[in-house]
């Protein structure tokens, strides 16, 4: 029973383990407790809400409880910041192109308590990802940096339960080729969507405008058909500005007549 | 009753009722007035030019009230004016530091080199601006206490303003010892940059190979991190330097002093002696 709310009475601890995030949450007759320890070297592990023993020498984070509400969720989530995504080796787009590629993000945790008006206790990323900086240094924007093999084929990709599979179709109109040097993709536009196998997020369409190298970054609620058999999970925390013109350039500046 | 049908044809009673009502209205009506301009130029300024328009409109509004008031109580103001001025001048001779400090608030309410809440650099004190005051700006230093600089002082000296833009660049010298490889030390100290989460891949690190030193190769790592994350960079960047140089059996270069014997470079004599 992946993501589904859970009941935890008072004096149980349950223990999931998605990836190399684990977490803890403990009910006490007042309070929620929860602890979180990262285990890079364990990120294809998955456990949903077992019994497992908490680890000696514990530093519980405490949350005050409302009375007889025994209800905890932990959902899926992306980060609030833009992710600044990079290729691992360059990747060019020839006038005319028209694909799709898939990047691997890494989500959040977000732990809220409550049956019916679920209440925010914290969120936790599964991977601390490092900072990175989109546009120039006095007006640009923090993001958390990605590096992506940015994969052609869904069986190409890494199959780790903290990834959200996010598919980037790209389309180059113009006359000139567009190289692929770094793209900041505003993940609170995006949804989280359970698939048959791996998690998903909805689709980013990229489009080219020339030469000066505006493009427009759109961020529909749907995914692709290769994820298949979908259903929704955490709505976008924003809804995306529709029909603008973004230039996050630098991005997808480097242009070859 | 008498006294009170004398009062009603005294034609002083009429001017001083009238004054009272003017105090009573036109009071009220500056500080919504100024309170509205504040507002308005608050939506297209800042908070400084906003309290200064806001100023402006009350004390003009009272000036101009006292001058009706004294007007309608029969005062000659031509008189009143003169010996103003002759008063004016004798205070501007006195006041000279605080119109200064006024008229540098209101160039630096004009310029904006910083707001509320940053942190700058005046003449090497560092400290979170509190407020900025026609005739001060206030501060909190690092280690919490109050600084009142004066505006005339930050109008005439070099004002850093740290936390401007929302990326800054640490900038670390980093020396190891003449017998290690210069490229494989570049390679650690950018790996060292992109293992920290608190350094960002982009802007990239500065890397460089500054100087042959007197005890060491002398290096610099330049790394960019958000304003917000100095102390939370300085802190594990360190560490992961010594740590990762110290795995890798790079040595940290400390002082070194060779000290020869002659000018044939003879050795030391050099006697051993044997202990228990």
């Amino acid at each position: 029973m992946k993501w589904q709310p859970v009941t935890l009475r008072e004096g149980t601890v349950r223990h999931w383990q998605i990836g190399p995030c684990k977490l803890w949450v403990r009910r006490t007759p007042d309070e929620w407790q929860t602890y979180v320890e990262r285990d890079p070297l364990s990120p294809n592990v998955e456990v949903w809400s077992s019994e497992l023993d908490v680890p000696d020498e514990v530093n519980w984070t405490r949350w005050a409880a409302v009375p007889h509400d025994y209800t905890l969720r932990v959902q899926p989530a992306l980060p609030e910041r833009p992710v600044i995504v990079r290729p691992e080796s360059p990747f060019m787009f020839p006038p005319g192109s028209n694909l799709t590629f898939f990047i691997s993000v890494p989500i959040w945790l977000n732990i809220s308590t409550g049956a019916d008006r679920p209440q925010l206790l914290c969120e936790e990323p599964t991977v601390i990802l490092s900072n990175s900086f989109f546009g120039e240094p006095t007006t640009g924007q923090l993001g958390y940096a990605l590096k992506t093999t940015a994969r052609r084929h869904r069986a190409e990709l890494r199959q780790q339960p903290h990834l959200a599979a996010c598919p980037i179709h790209i389309h180059n109109p113009s006359a000139a080729t567009v190289s692929f040097e770094r793209l900041c993709i505003h993940a609170r536009h995006l949804h989280i969507l359970q698939g048959e196998d791996r998690l998903w997020t909805s689709k980013v369409n990229v489009t080219f405008k020339g030469e000066t190298g505006e493009q427009q970054l759109a961020y529909p609620a749907q995914t692709v058909d290769a994820a298949g058999e979908t259903t929704s999970l955490t709505p976008a925390r924003e809804p995306a500005p529709q029909g603008r013109f973004q230039k996050p350039l630098a991005v997808l500046k480097t242009f070859i007549a | 009753m008498e006294w009170f049908a004398t009062l009603l044809e005294s034609p002083r009673f009429y001017s001083l009722l009238r004054s009272v009502i003017l105090l009573a209205v036109g009071l009220p009506l500056l500080q919504l007035l100024a309170t509205t301009g504040k507002r308005v130029a608050k939506k297209h300024t800042n908070e400084q030019a906003a309290m200064l328009v806001g100023k402006a409109i009350f004390y003009t509004g009272v000036v101009m009230l006292v001058v009706m008031v004294m007007q309608n109580m029969g005062f000659k103001l031509t008189a009143i004016l003169g010996a103003a001025g002759i008063a004016g001048i004798a205070v501007t001779f006195a006041s000279q530091t605080s119109l200064s400090n006024i008229i540098s608030g209101v160039f630096l309410i004009w310029e904006r080199p910083f707001a509320i809440g940053d942190v700058i650099d005046v003449g090497g004190t560092i400290g979170l601006v509190l407020s900025i005051d026609l005739l001060s700006v206030k501060m909190r230093t690092l280690d919490n206490r109050y600084i009142r600089v004066p505006n005339e002082m930050i109008i005439k000296s070099q004002v850093i303003t740290i936390t401007r833009f929302p990326i800054r660049r640490m900038d670390i010298d980093v020396g190891v010892a003449y017998k290690e490889d210069v490229g494989r030390v570049m390679k650690l100290l950018g790996e060292i940059a992109d293992a920290n989460p608190f350094a960002l891949d982009e802007p990239r690190p500065l890397i460089l190979f500054k100087n042959f030193g007197n005890s060491s190769l002398e290096f610099m790592l330049g790394v960019w991190f958000s304003k917000t994350d100095f102390l939370h960079l300085k802190n594990s960047i360190m560490r992961d330097i010594k740590e990762r140089f110290d795995a890798e059996g790079i040595e940290i270069a400390f002082p070194h002093l060779s000290l020869y014997s002659g000018s044939d470079t003879a050795p030391f004599p050099v006697r051993v002696v044997k202990t228990d």
